[in-house]
This record gives C-alpha cells, sequence and structure tokens, in this order.
C-alpha cells in the first residue's frame, strides 16, 4: 500500500463496518456479503486510486510511475481468485433450498421458483426419456394410462424479471413418441451458467422403463417393472423394487443405492458409497466408488472392477463390505477372487475356492464349515491368520520369508527358515491350501465359537436404508477375543 | 504544474484496470455477460489508456533552452 493512500484505511473502514453489522444483525452474512460484492471492491478500489492521483496531479506534486502498485495488483488478483471460487462453487452447486446450503453461498441471487406441469399419454409407449440437465428427478409408478409431471424450475437471478425470461426461454415439453415419453427442460437453451434447475415428480405406468440424462441432480425410481438406464455427470441415485435390468453410468456421484432389482446390474463411472441388496440377476460394476461399498444377497455372478481392486464371486446370500482399507464378508459363495492393492481382506463363512492376492494388508479367512476347498492366499506384506473347523481335510502349505508362525490346529507342522518360517499338513490329504506372506505373521487355528456366523465388527446397516433387512443381513457385533500374531 | 497529461493517463492507467476488472465481474456475478466473454473489454480499455498517453501532450524536457 503507498504511504498515505486512502485504500488501506478503507479496506479497514470497510471491514470494520461488514463485522460490526453482522453482530448488530447476525442474520446479516459477512462472507454472504463480501462473496456479493467483492467486485464492488475492486472497482472502489481503483476509483479511489484514481481520485488519489487526480488529486496529486492537480496539486502539482509529482505522479507515481504506476497507478496501482504491484503489491496491490498481488492483493487484487488475490481477492479476485477468492471471489471467483466462490462463485464457482455458487454455480457448480446445487440450488435445492437445504440440500447443500452453505450459510452466505444462497445470497448469489435470489431463487424464483416457476410450477411445471405436463402429462402425455403412455398407451403404447415402454419408455420414459428424462432430459434434465440440473436438477433432481423422482419416477414412481402407479395404475395410470399416462405419464404425469409435476415439479417446479428453479432460476437463480438477481430480479423476477430476468428471473422469468430465463425461464421463458426453457419451454418444458413431455412429448409421446416412437414408443417413448419425452420430459425435457430445454435448459441447455438458457445461459447455460448452472443457474437453473427441475426438480420432476413423475408418476408412470408400472411397466414402463427409465432412461435419464442429465448433468447435476440426484433419480429416484421405485417401483417399475422396466429397465432403467441413467446417464449423468454428477448423480445421486436410489433404485427400488425394479423388475428389469440396471444400466447406471455416472462421472461423479455420492450415492448410488439399487434395492430388489430382478434384473442385471451395470454399474460404470466414480463416486463415494455403492450399495446394492438383493439382486437377482448379474452384478458387472467397471467403477471407482471410493466410500463405503456395501453388497447383501446378490443372486448371482458378481464381478467389481477398480482401479484398486478385483472382485469376483458367485454368489452372496451374506455380505461383503469394502471401506477404506478394508475388505470384509460373510456367507459368500466361490469360487471367489480377489486382487487387491492395499486392503485387509476377512472372509468367514465363504464356501468353494478363494484366490486372494494383495500387495499389502492382512488376510483372515474363516471358512465355517468342512470341507475345506482350494485356497490360494499370498500377500506380500501382511498377516494370514486362517481358522478351520476341526477335522478340516486339506494338504496345507503356509510360508513366510520375515514373521512368526504359529499352529493352534492338530496335524500340522511348523519349520523355522531363517527370519521365516513354514507351516505344512502333516498326511497331505484334501485340497491344496497355499498361502504366503513376505513379510508378516501366519496363523492356522481351530476356529472358536466366537468365530461362527458373521464377523464381530460387520457393519450396521446403512442409514440411509429404509428396506426390510436382507436375509443375509449381518447380526450386531458380538465381543470376540482378537487373535494376533506377533510379527518380527 | 510539473506533470503532463501523458503522465497522468500512465499513473491513471492501474486504477481504471482495476475498476475495470471489478466491473466486469461485477456483471458477470449480476447475471449479465460471463467474464469469459467480456475480458477482451480489458484489452480495449489498455489499449485507450496507452493510445492516451501517447496521444496527450508530455512534460516539456527541462531546461530545453532556445527561444
Amino acid at each position: 500500500m503507498r504511504r498515505g493512500s486512502v485504500v488501506f484505511p478503507f479496506i479497514l473502514i470497510v471491514l470494520g463496518g461488514l463485522f460490526l453489522a453482522n453482530n448488530l444483525n447476525p442474520s446479516l452474512s459477512v462472507i454472504g456479503l463480501v462473496s456479493r460484492f467483492w467486485p464492488m471492491l475492486l472497482i472502489v478500489w481503483g476509483a479511489l486510486r484514481a481520485g488519489e492521483i487526480l488529486f496529486t496531479y492537480l496539486q502539482g506534486r509529482p505522479l507515481p510511475m504506476a497507478g496501482v502498485s504491484g503489491g496491490e495488483w498481488f492483493l487484487a488478483v488475490f481477492l479476485s481468485f477468492i471471489g471467483l471460487g466462490m462463485m464457482g462453487y455458487q454455480r457448480f452447486a446445487p440450488v435445492f433450498p437445504g440440500r447443500f446450503a452453505m450459510r452466505g453461498m444462497e445470497i448469489f441471487g435470489e431463487p424464483f421458483d416457476y410450477p411445471l406441469q405436463g402429462k402425455a399419454s403412455a398407451v403404447g409407449a415402454t419408455k420414459l426419456v428424462i432430459e434434465n440437465l440440473r436438477g433432481n428427478a423422482r419416477v414412481v409408478t402407479g395404475d395410470v394410462t399416462e405419464v404425469q409431471v409435476s415439479g417446479r424450475t428453479t432460476v437463480r437471478a438477481i430480479s423476477d424479471s430476468e428471473a422469468r425470461r430465463t425461464f421463458d426461454k426453457m419451454p418444458f415439453e413431455v412429448i409421446a413418441q416412437g414408443g417413448q415419453v419425452l420430459v425435457r427442460t430445454n435448459q441447455e437453451r438458457a445461459t447455460g451458467d448452472g443457474r437453473v434447475s427441475a426438480d420432476l415428480d413423475i408418476t408412470i405406468p408400472k411397466t414402463m422403463g427409465v432412461e435419464a440424462r442429465g448433468r447435476y441432480g440426484d433419480f429416484d425410481i421405485t417401483g417399475t417393472s422396466g429397465n432403467i438406464a441413467i446417464f449423468s455427470d454428477n448423480a445421486g441415485v436410489r433404485l427400488q423394487e425394479i423388475g428389469g435390468n440396471v444400466t447406471i453410468d455416472l462421472r461423479r456421484s455420492d450415492v448410488v443405492r439399487a434395492v430388489n432389482v430382478k434384473g442385471t446390474v451395470e454399474i460404470r463411472g466414480r463416486g463415494d458409497d455403492l450399495e446394492l441388496e438383493n439382486i437377482d440377476g448379474q452384478v458387472t460394476i467397471v467403477a471407482s466408488y471410493s466410500g463405503d461399498i456395501n453388497f447383501r444377497n446378490l443372486a448371482k455372478p458378481a464381478r467389481y472392477e477398480s482401479s484398486n481392486s478385483n472382485i469376483s464371486f458367485e454368489r452372496l446370500p451374506g455380505f461383503l463390505r469394502l471401506a477404506r482399507g478394508e475388505l470384509v464378508g460373510a456367507k459368500i459363495v466361490g469360487p471367489i477372487r480377489i486382487t487387491s492393492k492395499t486392503k485387509d481382506i476377512r472372509l468367514s463363512d465363504y464356501t468353494n475356492t478363494v484366490e486372494i492376492d494383495v500387495d499389502r494388508g492382512d488376510v483372515e479367512l474363516r471358512p465355517g464349515k468342512a470341507p475345506i476347498f482350494k485356497t490360494d492366499v499370498r500377500t506380500r506384506n501382511g498377516d494370514i491368520e486362517l481358522a478351520l473347523p476341526e477335522g478340516a481335510k486339506m494338504d496345507l502349505t503356509a510360508t513366510t520369508q520375515r514373521g512368526e508362525t504359529m499352529i493352534d490346529y492338530p496335524g500340522l507342522r511348523t519349520n523355522r527358515e531363517g527370519q521365516g518360517g513354514t507351516i505344512k499338513s502333516i498326511t497331505n490329504q484334501g485340497p491344496a491350501v497355499q498361502m504366503e506372506t513376505k513379510r508378516g505373521g501366519l496363523t492356522v487355528r481351530v476356529a472358536t465359537g466366537s468365530d461362527a456366523g458373521e464377523w464381530v465388527d460387520a457393519p450396521a446397516p446403512p442409514k440411509v436404508s429404509n428396506a426390510p433387512a436382507a436375509p443375509g443381513a449381518p447380526k450386531p457385533p458380538a465381543p470376540t477375543v482378537p487373535l494376533k500374531v506377533q510379527q518380527q | 504544474m510539473n506533470n503532463s497529461l501523458s503522465a497522468l493517463a500512465r499513473a491513471l492507467r492501474g486504477p481504471i484496470m482495476m475498476a475495470t476488472l471489478g466491473g466486469l465481474f461485477a456483471i458477470d456475478q449480476g447475471g449479465g455477460y460471463s467474464f469469459s466473454s467480456t475480458w477482451p473489454v480489458l484489452i480495449i480499455v489498455f489499449g485507450l489508456m496507452k493510445l492516451a498517453e501517447a496521444g496527450l501532450p508530455k512534460a516539456p524536457a527541462a531546461n530545453q533552452g532556445g527561444l
């Protein structure tokens, strides 16, 4: 700041005034005011500097080479970035009141709501197509022969007239054509700056499928026997009681939840939480979901492929949960194949063969009851623990290059080899059970009473779930005695 | 008066650019034209200010001498 400049005192006065106003009237948001009026600060700043220079000129004193110093430009650019960040947040944030509302962020213009209403005959139509760039769509079924749509468009603008002009550019259409009913909000005809969104409530006949395309907004579909296809840049998807196949392709998502689906489920893209429950068809997921992933009661083969983990199994009467750093499952029917970079893996009550390959992570297996199936477990860095029912026949070979070995199971012997050791069956009969860790302990023990059933730390039913518990849903936690191998 | 109009235009260039920048952001935020459309205005204003510097009379050189 220049010596004698009025800009710095001006900024102090404005800041003090804002905080004073906020203290005297708590409903006034300082953040909101700053985020709304920051461009004015640049204008007043420039005007004050210009006034100072004119004053200097008129007084005949020497003028500065540059009216705005480098430091001042730096501050101005810094301020602009903060302001632009706030504007950017507002543009890409959903505009529905209460959903992502942050204090002060709602004041970028005012929301103006306009009701939407439309219907079209569904006779002969097999599919509902929703084209709604921004906004939520809720689809329910009923004993109707037409598609009924109600809802509202929200336009953010500084005045009603501006909002109305924007709204008038977007004719709302519900059209029956060529075996499908098209619901279109035509938001792309508006300025496209993300200040427009439409919430839709749609009622369709029970046999109708749904295809939805959007950029931002949630889809909630219940009770149709048709196929579902959802394509969006960013969407939460909730499906219930779906009779057909489900295809979901999202670039981002906070949650995908499908419950009671009769057909196949195919999911692609990225997201946070994923929950599938009571799925009768095959499940294919080629996607990266970084939050909690919960599968319960999948009746057909399932495959999950992400950049970090590949998982496949034949059926899942129980549950499988993937969270950050761990994979826990119970009552899984194999062949089970799991490869992962970093995950602790714990499986119980599974049947059929198991192949596990992890770079870093502990593996704990509790097959539950005899017979034991072919098992192949490899981890580069982690403990392996196998808790077997008594009298299991197997041809066990377990090796660790660096770590302790521990046996609490009849018919096994252990050898110490350098820093590691091996565990082997004394009589080799039964399927091959191979376990290998480069660095980590090995434990083979008899399964105790507390090992029966699900894992003690099986997840609680998800908070979002309001459906009845699946037949194989985990029971509440029960106490257990942790058994840990001493590692070198 | 020791300052020329050209020097005044040069000194005013920064403040006017800053006020213009703020104005463009204000227009963007108000729901009018977006900054991505209006940024060339900054170049135009800068060009006009440079033009003013060049076109307005400069201060006479000190001790130029002569009649």
